[in-house]
């Protein structure tokens, strides 16, 4: 059911939108803003995981020439921002690393001498870092007004579904009937471990006052956020605040707002000066958010012919000192998801708790819920397909889900009710990935059985593995402006963000193609919350599916105003008419035609705008039923390891998504890219060690903190981006959200070559030399 | 960044007499790439800050007339992985240069750095002890030469007084039918420190046939670079076969000290001895024969 339809500029390789002016240097990120008499921000930040702090005295550090602000807990605002249990600087830390103290000053330099001449006195209080720690009766409280660790929700951050004691469930069927009708129960723990995002650049902010107005420039993937958060701690109207936002740097989630933007403007209202705050490196590692550690118990039913009678699971996650994120939607993800949708089966149970401690936020990361859930469920898959004596590619094309099986938005599982929608024919796309990716790899050839390995040298063996993934493509309500001009070319109006993901590039490309102008005739301004109307920027693969989804239907609005003006002109209806290469024509008589730049003029101004339907309008015509949005994507990864050193190598990685259209193939395939380095890193070399006794983390830094490159993974062919196109519902010409599938396959993937290789399961997450030296028993 | 006075001195006298007068509150700098991140993380706060870059010779290396090579201390890491003198006899060498860490380190990274910087894990380290090279000390008072083997005391710390400068490093002109192996292992393939770095060095009698000299000199298992002097023991009159190779490697094993850090755990590192001087054992030994 591939797409036949053919584009003049969607699914063409066109060069990115931002590409010279990156390329050339001229691109102003927000670390390149200098403004005359701007101050320096810098944070002290506190040494204990969990203390009270008795006093503090700021009057040597005020006394430094060139300290201009102090902000601490004596004389900020008692605001909790984004929602948070914290107040925006408290009397109490939560984690090693919490920032105390904020001081501006003309320098970095004279900021950071001045940290040295604050006094701070500490109460230490006990603190709690493991989550199955904090879960015990007698446990540390990390906010002990809350009476608990486990989070159930507060007035802010309702959680209607959650019963008191923290568990969250989601059950389909009868996992019990579900299991006595099996003839195999295969069950498993499997831990999954912390990442951190590591931004090519660690996060900075720029504010500036201009009488009561606030300008706030922020590397954000969510300017929205930022812009209600500073309205709401600032006790300001929306309507005087700007957020912009206008070169982000990759984010993968770990760009989501923080309360460092409030404090940055609470100092350049009092110095009445512009003020700049940018972490370093090692700020970015203790004190901005990572992905969510896991501990998954999971079982499966089967029976001999290699049906699935009943999943279960049951999962710890560490949600870190506070809630910044909405709490419970990361593992919302996995039961919506891996533990409930990737398979067919009639008995589910999902049940799930979110545990604060005494370590820095944990949060939304490429892939969340899905990757951590899929490394689970894929493994234990493997196991069953195993045990029932199948072919792991065939067992997968036999009961991964398709067409009509349930669906619904992650964000029912906190707040209900449960309606289950159902998955569109898009998702039928599943198999094809798998077949595409058997076909690419020779896995016929190459797979030699279970546990046994494809060629031994040595020491050296050699596995291949299979994995498939899904995650959700946001729908979210969005809306976008796209403004005519007189020459006929056009202007995009969104709140999306360009972070590096192309979205710039795709909405141009749509914009242009709907309306019929060339590629280059659409600028699009992203993320000025004083120009674009509402979006909530990107979050869970959003860009394409909800994003530039509203700019599809703002350009349709204009080019429905435009086509009224040309029908009058050409004397024909509109539905007569058509658009291309800057002219509307009437259908079949191609010299019956007026160009779109009169038709602007004729109109004086044309504004086309749209807001998304509403995700529960769009109903699936066969069976009437609700339907949900999830990309999927089947990944096979080959590897070699050496059983004298525990060296892995992944040699080889087959890769399919399914991305509903390629609106600009290369940007997707760079997109697969990314998720796939960060799969390979999360599992193999990355590791965040944190002291166990103090909650310290002790290698923030690119030494080592082993992030995955482009050195490490494999080269050229032997890395196979594949990508599928089965339209989805309402997407832009059918695209969708596909940058975090390739996360929640090739971790599972590179496990289930392990095992293939040296027929041992990895899980705890890290398959690190050491780890599989000692899985090997030496 | 933490305030200090810098200077740039154009000669050798110079620089010692700025040394004698700063003396531990003086910090020398070579290629920079660990003296400034230690300066940037506020591990080390110098008062003074005195840069050999100008003075010259300071980064050439030659063959002195006896034979013996001689390394200025501020040779880069990519000059000795680029020079063509430095293969065969002296392949070790490179073969520790090559692996040190990134491209762009390697640029600016000096072997006089890398030494002084006395990291455990510091991959020249084990090459050049194992072709027993020697240091040059000098101060305004005084030069001394001493083997390279007894430079370090621990980790960060060596036998250089606060008023030395390491030269340059002098290697004896290997005798014949010897070649060297240089393996290491980090987190990840590339650009790591080592977990366990390996040097060996072999030399075969004329038909190749019996190990006459052998040193085994391992890297990141031990406060400093250490000698597996039981290893070295067992190699020396011996045929080398796979029954030998496995019982000096993990007699080195066996005499490693590592311990437990962020990088990785000592266990772990005491397996990887044996795995990576069995592997390094065998390359020299290949190399050496090849060449006779």
């Amino acid at each position: 059911m591939a797409v036949t339809e053919e584009y003049s500029i969607v699914g063409k390789r066109l060069p990115r939108a931002d590409a010279v002016e990156k390329v050339k240097g001229e691109a102003k990120f927000i670390l390149d803003l200098a403004m005359p008499r701007m101050l320096q921000t810098k944070f002290l930040r506190s040494p204990h995981a969990h203390a009270r702090i008795v006093s503090i005295d700021t009057s040597q550090a005020e006394a430094l020439p060139g300290v201009k602000a102090i902000l601490t807990c004596k004389n900020v605002p008692k605001i909790h921002p984004l929602g948070m249990f914290q107040y925006l600087l408290d009397e109490t830390v939560h984690y090693a690393g919490e920032e105390v103290a904020a001081v501006a000053a003309v320098t970095r330099e004279i900021a950071e001498e001045a940290l040295d001449l604050i006094k701070v006195e500490y109460e230490v209080l006990p603190a709690v870092f493991n989550a199955e720690e904090a879960m015990e009766p007698d446990a540390p409280l990390v906010h002990p007004e809350y009476g608990t660790n486990l989070f159930h929700g507060t007035e802010t951050q309702p959680a209607p579904r959650c019963r008191p004691d923290g568990w969250l469930a989601l059950e389909v069927g009868d996992v019990n009937k579900g299991f006595a009708e099996a003839d195999y129960i295969i069950e498993g723990t499997y831990e999954t471990p912390m990442q951190h995002p590591c931004s090519p650049a660690p996060r900075s902010v720029v504010c500036q006052w201009s009488g009561d107005t606030l300008t706030c420039w922020a590397d954000t993937q969510l300017p929205f956020t930022v812009w209600q958060d500073l309205a709401k701690c600032l006790g300001m109207p929306e309507s005087k605040i700007q957020v912009v936002c206008p070169y982000a740097v990759g984010g993968y989630g770990g760009k989501h707002p923080d309360k460092i933007a409030t404090l940055v403007a609470l100092l350049a209202q009092r110095t009445g000066r512009p003020v700049r705050a940018a972490f370093t490196r090692e700020e970015d590692f203790i004190a901005t958010h990572r992905r969510l550690d896991y501990k998954t118990y999971g079982k499966i039913g089967v029976k001999s012919d290699g049906t699935i009678t009943a999943m279960q699971h049951r999962m710890i996650t560490n949600f870190g000192r506070d809630i910044a994120s909405l709490a419970f939607m990361i593992p919302a993800c996995s039961a919506v998801g891996p533990c409930s949708m990737l398979y067919e089966c009639p008995n589910t149970k999902w049940e799930g708790c979110t545990v604060m401690t005494n370590t820095e936020d944990h949060g939304a990361m490429n892939g969340f819920g899905s990757a951590e859930g899929g490394l689970c469920v894929e493994q234990l898959i493997d196991e069953a397909a195993e045990k029932i004596g199948l072919d792991p590619v065939g067992f997968r094309l036999k009961n991964c889900m398709r067409y009509g099986d349930r669906g619904l938005d992650f964000i029912k599982v906190l707040t209900g009710p449960v309606d289950w929608g159902i998955v569109g024919t898009d998702i039928d796309s599943l198999q094809e990935c798998l077949r595409q990716v058997a076909e690419r790899s020779r896995w016929r050839e190459k797979w030699q059985g279970w546990r046994t390995p494809m060629r031994v040298n040595g020491s050296k063996r050699r596995g291949i593995g299979v994995a498939i993934g899904m995650h959700h493509s946001a729908y979210l309500r969005y809306s976008a402006i796209v403004k005519m001009n007189l020459d006929g070319t056009a202007n995009v109006l969104t709140q999306a963000v360009e972070i590096g993901q192309g979205c710039k590039t795709a909405m141009a490309q749509v914009v242009a193609e709907t309306l019929g102008l060339y590629y280059e005739d659409v600028d699009v301004t992203m993320a000025d919350t004083k120009v674009s109307p509402r979006g909530f920027g990107n979050i869970g693969s959003g860009g394409t599916s909800s994003g530039i989804t509203a700019a599809k239907h703002a350009a349709e609005d204009a080019k429905r105003q435009l086509f009224d003006i040309a029908a009058d002109r050409l004397k024909v209806k509109t539905e007569e008419l058509e658009t291309k290469e800057r002219r509307i024509y009437v259908k079949g008589q191609p010299e019956r035609r007026i160009p779109i730049a009169e038709v602007c003029r004729l109109a004086y101004q044309v504004i086309g705008s749209a807001v998304n339907p509403r995700s529960r309008q769009i109903i699936d015509e066969k069976t009437g039923k609700v339907i949900h949005a999830y990309a999927v994507a089947a990944t096979i990864a080959e590897v070699e390891v050496d059983t004298e050193t525990g060296g892995l190598d992944v040699l080889r990685i087959t890769s399919a998504h399914d991305c509903g259209k390629a609106i600009n193939p290369t940007i997707v395939e760079n997109q697969i890219d990314m998720s796939l380095t960060l799969s390979n890193g999360w599992v193999r070399t990355e590791k965040i060690i944190i002291d166990p006794s103090t909650g310290v983390v002790l290698n923030p830094n690119l030494l080592d903190y082993k992030l995955m490159t482009i050195l490490d993974m494999p080269k050229m062919e032997d890395m196979q981006e594949i990508y599928v196109e089965y339209p989805c519902a309402w997407g832009p010409f059918g695209a969708k959200g596909m940058s975090e599938t390739p996360m929640t396959t090739a971790a599972p993937a590179i496990a289930n070559a392990i095992y293939n290789a040296i027929g041992i399961r990895m899980r705890g997450g890290h398959f690190t030399p050491e780890e599989i030296l000692k899985a090997l028993g030496k | 960044m933490h305030h200090f006075e810098y200077y740039d001195p154009a000669t050798l006298t110079e620089a010692l007499s700025l040394l004698s007068k700063y003396r531990d509150k003086a910090k020398v700098l070579a290629g920079g790439t660990d003296l400034l991140v230690a300066i940037k993380g506020k591990t080390i706060r110098p008062q003074c800050v005195i840069s050999l870059r100008r003075i010259a010779g300071l980064n050439q290396s030659h063959f002195a007339k006896q034979g013996n090579l001689q390394m200025g201390a501020l040779t880069t890491i990519h000059d000795i992985e680029h020079s063509p003198e430095l293969r065969g006899r002296y392949g070790v060498i490179y073969e520790a240069a090559r692996q040190l860490a990134s491209f762009s380190v390697r640029n600016v990274a000096t072997v006089g750095g890398n030494l002084c910087n006395a990291a455990p894990s510091a991959d020249m380290a084990p090459a050049l002890i194992a072709l027993s090279a020697v240091a040059k000390l000098v101060s305004a008072a005084e030069e001394r030469i001493i083997p390279l083997e007894d430079f370090f005391t621990g980790p960060g710390t060596t036998v250089l007084k606060t008023d030395e400068l390491l030269v340059d490093i002098q290697v004896p002109v290997p005798p014949a039918h010897t070649a060297g192996a240089y393996l290491k292992l980090g987190a990840k393939g590339v650009e790591s420190l080592a977990v366990v770095g390996v040097a060996v060095v072999l030399t075969l009698n004329s038909e190749g046939d019996v190990c006459n000299d052998a040193r085994v000199v391992l890297g990141a298992v031990a406060p400093t670079p250490m000698r597996a002097r039981n290893a070295e023991g067992m190699l020396k009159g011996k045929r080398i076969d796979e029954a030998l190779i496995e019982r000096v490697a993990q007699a080195a094993s066996d005499e490693s000290r590592p311990i437990n850090d962020v990088r990785s755990p000592a266990e772990y590192r005491k397996e990887l001895v044996k795995v990576i001087t069995k592997q390094a054992i065998r390359r020299a030994a290949e190399l050496a024969k090849a060449a006779i």
